[in-house]
């Protein structure tokens, strides 16, 4: 059965994906939403070309003035580029968060937020609530400041690029031959094999129940056989 | 040994992954080939590097770069494994 990708989908406890399905396109962008009450965090809220379908989810899931921080995991345009059109939007100061290496490049979006620049792993946002955003960074994979963002509460990491694909024939859970269409994207993308095994040490470490990529389709089976992909995966080819 | 087959198998269980298996199946029966139960391609003896191109062609054309770069790592691995020449399209 098909979901309904028009509306906000529920991936965790008050957690959403919030993209758009563009049935013609070969590359999705997944952002999400975590709805914790009194604040609400937007993940990678995405590009200019989506904003419009993203913004209706986001307002039909939360009151635009409940979101108080925005992650950025990078500085990619594929995240970023909408930021300035929420801050536009809301009410009151938001707090941005994203990798130091990253921080000097997003302003150049507009981006006009206090942004805390992520120094070190195991630093977090800690919500109203108690609930822990964890934040680790993962150099070079595939931008020299990229993190990913782990929620001690439901157990969701939000990996960013990592565990992204392309996928013309998309659906928002991962079917049984993702992990190929995750080597198809992630191999030409990174620059060193190096940089992936630290991520998968760094992953390891997590108990992860939910893989939400900021590409590609949503994994909750095998997720150690998906960590371990990341040590066998080719990188840096294009430098031979 | 790898060989041209192995190549193709790689590479349509690499697009089956990215652009369904549906689109697959029409691109691969438009190279006059087609997939067998077990997800392999039939291909009549001696014409494997040709198809290899063709499909490689084909891919690009209907879907773009995408289908390109999602597969050029792995044939390439593959082909120097079983140290084959590959066609232009699948070269860096
Ligand atoms: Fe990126
Ligand atoms: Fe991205």
């Amino acid at each position: 059965m098909r979901m309904k990708y028009e509306e906000p989908i529920e991936i965790a406890e008050n957690t959403y994906w919030v993209g758009h399905y563009d049935e013609e396109a070969g590359f999705h962008c997944n952002p999400y939403l975590i709805d914790d009450g009194e604040e609400a965090v937007l993940i990678d809220p995405g590009g200019i070309t989506h904003y419009p379908h993203v913004l209706k989810k986001v307002i039909r899931a939360v009151d635009l003035d409940r979101i108080h921080h925005i992650i950025l995991h990078h500085q990619d345009p594929d995240l970023c580029a909408s930021t300035p059109r929420y801050e536009e939007l809301i009410n009151h100061e938001v707090t941005v968060y994203n990798p130091l290496r990253a921080s000097f490049f997003i302003p150049y979006y507009g981006i006009k937020s206090r942004v805390v620049p992520i120094r070190r792993d195991g630093e977090a946002l800690v919500l109203k609530s108690g609930r822990r955003l964890e934040f680790y960074l993962t150099p070079f994979v595939h931008f020299a400041g990229s993190m990913v963002t782990y929620d001690t509460r439901s157990k969701v990491l939000f990996s960013s690029d990592i565990f992204g694909a392309f996928s013309f024939d998309w659906s928002l859970y991962a079917r049984d031959d993702y992990l190929e269409a995750v080597k198809a994207f992630l191999e030409p993308y990174v620059g060193s094999k190096k940089a992936l095994e630290n991520v998968a040490r760094k992953l390891e470490q997590l108990d992860i129940e939910v893989i939400a990529p900021q590409h590609g389709s949503i994994i909750t089976d095998n997720i150690p056989e998906f960590i371990q992909a990341l040590r066998e995966m080719d990188a840096g080819v294009y430098l031979e | 040994m790898v060989t041209y087959l192995d190549l193709i198998n790689a590479m349509v269980r690499r697009e089956t992954a990215i652009l369904g298996r549906e689109k697959v199946g029409k691109i691969v029966a438009k190279a006059g080939l087609s997939i067998g139960e077990d997800g392999k391609v039939a291909v009549p003896k001696g014409m494997e590097k040709q198809k290899l191109e063709e499909l490689a062609r084909s891919f690009y054309e209907e879907c773009g770069d995408i289908t390109l770069i999602g597969c050029r790592i792995l044939v390439n691995r593959l082909a120097r494994e079983g140290n084959l020449k590959l066609p232009d399209i699948l070269k860096f």
